[in-house]
């Protein structure tokens, strides 16, 4: 048996390594560390120890308290901390047993569980005041603690068993590697030295208890070497009980089964957790749901590796100094409202809303600021919206796919970015029946691979194509003449725009093979194919809306479903309608009144703030201050090396979001918001039906990270606000928005959606015209009621209202590609990604980890570059390295490369990982500019030329 | 079944590991000298290498790096009765699945070999770049 005074020794240096990596050194223990006494005791005691690595570990502690100043190098700690600790750094470490055990940067794995189950035997908890992990090293350091002092008061073979179980099966293993990772990560030597202490003392402690188990005596020299550590660590005085653990075991929470709705990308699908012991163990189609009717796809089924992400942010962080350290909730609101309330005009502050999770409560606080605001739009397609949102009734009516036998699609890649899988396995059912698919791209994309037919396509000349079939169809008078003489306005115009008697240019198909690339006998072919089947659908997205000349574009693809009457039929474009929810504010509360700063530019089709502008609105001073929630503007907002010189002029920066992304790494406070999937949120939407989704609180806020509605009422609150945000419990809220419906919040969170309206064809006819009837909601609206050729908004703004193809260098000669810069640069979405925001998810970053250029054989060959040789790609307006993916399935003199990629920190920022991550590959389009008429970002059309890097 | 390397320069200690692999219902083949088990891992089918990290003529992380460049994907565990810092961050950046304090305790040791040889992600750790 053990001494006490042993026993009590092992216990000091355990609350020690246990404070010291628990949190950032406080000053009260930075003031005792640099005590002359402690200092030189401790550099005494470093030469008796028995261990190498105690010895070298305790060294370098003393020298490095000696020799820095005091206050340099307690807000270096700090620092550090928060770099190695807290996600700010490139290199961080991970504390945790679960990260280090399966060597991936994953937390709350089986590791965990075992030690909530070493804690339950001995009859204790993790405090939750400590708001980190149960298997954080400090947690496990401080558990050992506790078993030593209960081996001070007690006895008992059951205890030491205890004891050596948990220190010989899990927390001396993980140490080892853990004290490995963290020597290399450390900026300084003290977390270096910290690194060799831990791994030394548990080697001895490991070794001591497996010499107690045989029945040996346990070596002098580690009896003197802890007697010596303890009698120089107790001068710190730091308390003998633990901190972060405390009496009473507590039970595994049971299994449970929580139906709510995925937000990793815009389809939404529902999903039903399985949650054990409050951790997320995995996610399953939720039946019935709208948009994913049971089925998931890797995004949806790898939830769990974006909450328990290792890279997530855990606290609030201001800067100083040039770097991140540390702060807590009070301290860094305050910083951001007085930021807010100590600008010199809020009409100059910007609010950018990177996702729509909550946005009547993030908006309304902004909107009353009176900030200029931006969600998703121009980041987007808002060309299509100028389009498709005055022509008919809603930005995004997805085909119906149920009875299709001919579907067009141009620049989408359904299969790969689906609003909803529940589509995407209709699509891919209409496909196997025989439905006839024509996918026009540039690119082989999954879909196009999928098709019957792989049109390729030179970029931003689908307007061509469409208004070339559109001819021949009305040429030959294949139309719907019924539905174009009822239901559809400005037909004769356009009629006029094909046949060329305005200008003189007939579109007919050799006129469009010229342009595009596309034999003018497939246009033909094409469209009396088209024309003839009985349930047609033609549909195009970004691939066409992030070109400069998207929206004649998107009106002439439209133009098509116009001229068949597929609206709402079987096999064509289904019309959007959501129920409208009642507000937010109930009975006797008020919302804030907004205040309009005004449009800030003036597009042909839309005004408003476009992202794209970014630095010209810094730079003419339109924007001085900026509050980013979610998207990574950095990232996603056009020309990086143009925006991140913006940023740094703005005088005030905030960054919320889960992760330390590009735009975090620019800001004066990071806010680390919780993951939606430890959030609320409850949304009216649409895929065929009306419906209602819930959003569930899966697990609970991880860290000392917030739901947003928390951050947005908390800053309302502090700007004194707090009249018009009186809710205590966001489900107020969601109570008030169906109060007087027929519809049941509690139903709607159990079962996590509720159907408001079925699917029905022909909506319109119903509706008595395109738009749906009072109580529900589009995102447009069509002002004669009818299908537009001709765009009435466009007539009013003095825009040419008919469908037509416009030469993308029309305005922005510069955009074309020329003798420099000869190929067209586009970027993709993939399946496994959404945007920016999935690149911290291990499990995604394993299917698709890197974004290599895709260039076509011809391409390739004549600059002597093969797949995988490293590459530079140069614009006029920034460069890129990646390697090359040499293919035939991209047309030439087109590449393309998938967005998203280009993070500073994170799995792609981490040298330990170094088989992980690309380049920002629309970072080097064009700065300050959009395409003119709805102000989207060109992310596919940017004039680049490709060599092989020297 | 899986065709096991074991190579520890004391004979007791590799006969121990043998054993327990045997025990497993693997085919275990033990060397106490690491020329002879690089040259047999040359000529023959293995799937882990228990391997001590103090022999005479070399490190075990340095016979693993030998034995990689045959069989670039082979697993591998490290056996030390010492562990440091430099020698774990050299086994974590060759991807050794698991690094062993010796004395060993045999449960961690069939966990081990077990955790190694389970097909798919989890019997292949990341190399990290440390």
């Amino acid at each position: 048996m053990a001494s006490d005074d042993f026993t009590r020794g092992r216990r000091v240096v355990y609350r020690f390594l246990s404070t010291l990596l628990r949190d950032e050194i406080s000053r009260e223990t930075w003031d005792k560390l640099r005590s002359s006494l402690f200092v030189s005791a401790l550099q005494g005691a470093s030469e008796r120890l028995s261990s190498a690595d105690l010895n070298l570990g305790f060294s370098r502690i003393a020298s490095y308290l000696k020799e820095t100043d005091p206050d340099e190098g307690y807000n270096s700690l700090r620092y550090e901390y928060a770099d190695v600790f807290l996600n700010t750094g490139n290199n961080p470490t991970f504390p945790y047993a679960s990260a280090v055990v399966v060597r991936e940067p994953l937390v709350c794995q089986d590791p965990i569980l075992e030690a909530r189950e070493a804690y339950r035997k001995a009859g204790v908890h993790k405090n939750p005041a400590f708001l980190d992990l149960d298997d954080h090293i400090a947690v496990e350091l401080d558990f050992m603690a506790y078993l030593c002092g209960r081996e001070i008061e007690e006895c008992g073979q059951e205890l030491f068993d205890q004891e050596k179980d948990f220190l010989v099966k899990h927390l001396q293993p993980w140490s080892v590697e853990f004290s490995a990772v963290l020597a290399q990560s450390a900026q300084s030597d003290f977390y270096r030295g910290l690194a060799e202490i831990t791994l030394g003392f548990l080697f001895l402690e490991r070794k001591a208890v497996v010499d107690r188990a045989a029945g040996r005596m346990i070596s002098d020299d580690y009896v003197n070497s802890s007697n010596v550590l303890a009698s120089v660590l107790s001068r710190l005085d730091f308390p003998d009980e633990p901190e972060t653990i405390v009496p009473g075991a507590v039970k595994p929470e049971p299994v449970k089964m929580v139906n709510t709705h995925c937000y990793t990308c815009g389809a939404l699908c529902g999903v039903t957790a399985k949650v054990k012991d409050g951790i997320l163990e995995s996610v399953s189609g939720l039946k019935g749901d709208p948009k994913s009717d049971g089925r998931i796809c890797p995004k949806g089924a790898n939830i769990a590796s974006n909450v328990y992400s290792a890279y997530r942010l855990k606290t609030p962080l201001i800067k100083e100094n040039g770097r991140f350290r540390k702060a807590s909730w009070d301290e860094a609101l305050d910083k951001v409202v007085g930021y807010l309330k100590g600008a010199s005009d809020p009409h100059k502050v910007a609010f950018f809303r990177g996702n729509d999770w909550n946005n009547w409560l993030t908006e309304a606080l902004f909107d009353h600021y009176g900030a200029h605001k931006h969600g998703h739009r121009c980041m987007c397609d808002n060309s299509n919206r100028m389009a498709n949102e005055h022509n008919l009734n809603d930005k995004r009516p997805w085909i119906h796919y149920s009875d299709s036998d001919y579907i067009v699609m141009f620049g989408i890649n359904d299969l790969a970015t689906s609003y909803g899988q529940r589509k995407t396995a209709m699509l891919k059912a209409a496909i196997n029946r025989g439905a006839k698919l024509v996918v026009f791209d540039p690119r082989r994309s999954e879909t196009a691979a999928s098709a019957t037919e792989w049109v390729s396509i030179i970029p931003s000349t689908d307007g061509a194509v469409a208004l070339a079939m559109a001819y021949v169809i009305v040429k030959n008078e294949l139309y719907n003449k019924e539905f174009v003489e009822e239901w559809t306005y400005g037909f004769a115009e356009y009629k006029k725009r094909l046949m060329g008697e305005e200008d003189g240019i007939v579109r007919s198909p050799e006129w469009a093979e010229k342009i595009s690339g596309v034999p003018a006998s497939t246009i033909e072919r094409l469209a009396l194919e088209l024309a003839a089947a009985k349930h047609p659908g033609i549909i195009s997205w970004a691939g066409v809306a992030q070109s400069p000349n998207a929206f004649h574009a998107v009106q002439a693809i439209q133009s098509l479903n116009g001229l068949l009457g597929t609206f709402d039929a079987p096999g064509g474009p289904s019309l959007p309608f959501k129920r409208k929810l009642k507000s937010a504010w109930g009975s006797g509360q008020q919302k804030p009144p907004a205040n309009s700063p005004g449009k800030m530019f003036k597009f042909h089709m839309w005004d408003g703030w476009a992202p794209a502008k970014f630095a010209e609105a810094v730079e003419t001073g339109k924007i001085t201050g900026m509050i980013a929630y979610y998207g990574d503007p950095v990232l996603s907002w056009g020309n990086q090396n143009a925006n991140v010189e913006a940023f740094k002029k703005l005088d005030f920066l905030v960054t919320i979001d889960a992760f330390m992304c590009n735009t975090a790494v620019l800001s004066d406070v990071v806010l680390p918001e919780s993951t939606y999937s430890e959030q609320t949120q409850m949304k009216a939407d649409w895929l065929y039906e009306a419906f209602i989704g819930y959003y569930a609180e899966v697990v609970k806020p991880m860290y000392d990270t917030r739901p947003t509605s928390w951050i947005f009422i908390d800053l309302a609150r502090r700007m004194g606000l707090e009249q018009y945000f009186p809710w205590d419990d966001i489900e107020e809220a969601y109570r008030n928005q169906l109060a007087g419906t027929p519809w049941s919040f509690d139903e709607l969170k159990e079962k996590g959606f509720i159907i408001t309206d079925p699917h029905e064809f022909y909506k319109y006819k119903k509706w008595n015209g395109l738009n749906p009837p009072e109580g529900y909601g589009s995102s447009g609206k069509t002002k004669t009621g009818k299908y537009n050729f001709l765009n009435p908004v466009a007539v009013e703004r003095g825009v040419d209202p008919l469908p037509d193809y416009k030469d993308p260098g029309a305005e922005m000669p510069e955009l074309k590609p020329d003798a420099n810069y000869p190929l067209i640069l586009g970027n993709f979405r993939v399946f496994e990604h959404e945007h920016s925001s999935t690149f911290n998810n291990f499990a995604l970053m394993r299917l698709y980890g890197r974004n290599p250029l895709w260039i076509n054989v011809l391409d390739a060959k004549i600059r002597d570059i093969e797949s995988g040789t490293t590459v530079e790609v140069n614009s006029p307006y920034g460069k890129l390295t990646m390697p090359a993916h040499v293919t035939w399935f991209i047309r030439q003199r087109v590449v393309g490369a998938a967005g998203g990629f280009g993070h500073w920190k994170g799995l792609e920022g981490d040298p330990k990982y170094p088989g992980y991550g690309g380049g920002n590959s629309a970072g080097i389009g064009p700065p300050n500019a959009p395409e003119k008429f709805g102000g989207t970002t060109l992310l596919k059309y940017i004039k680049v030329q490709v060599s092989k890097k020297a | 079944m899986a065709n096991i390397l074991v190579l520890d320069d004391e004979q007791d200690a590799c006969n121990l590991v043998k054993r327990i692999a045997d025990g497993m219902k693997h085919k275990a083949v033990a060397f106490e000298n690491e020329d002879e088990a690089i040259e047999y891992a040359k000529a023959n089918p293995v799937d882990l290498a228990i391997l001590d990290l103090k022999l005479k003529k070399m490190s075990g992380l340095d016979v693993l790096e030998k034995l990689k460049e045959s069989n670039p994907n082979i697993k591998a565990l490290l056996l030390t009765g010492y562990p440091t810092v430099e020698t774990a961050k050299k086994a974590v950046g060759l991807g050794i699945h698991s690094y062993l304090t010796k004395p060993i305790d045999v449960d961690d040791l069939e966990k081990g070999i077990s955790a190694a040889l389970q097909k798919g992600r989890k019997g292949s750790k990341e190399e990290l770049n440390i």
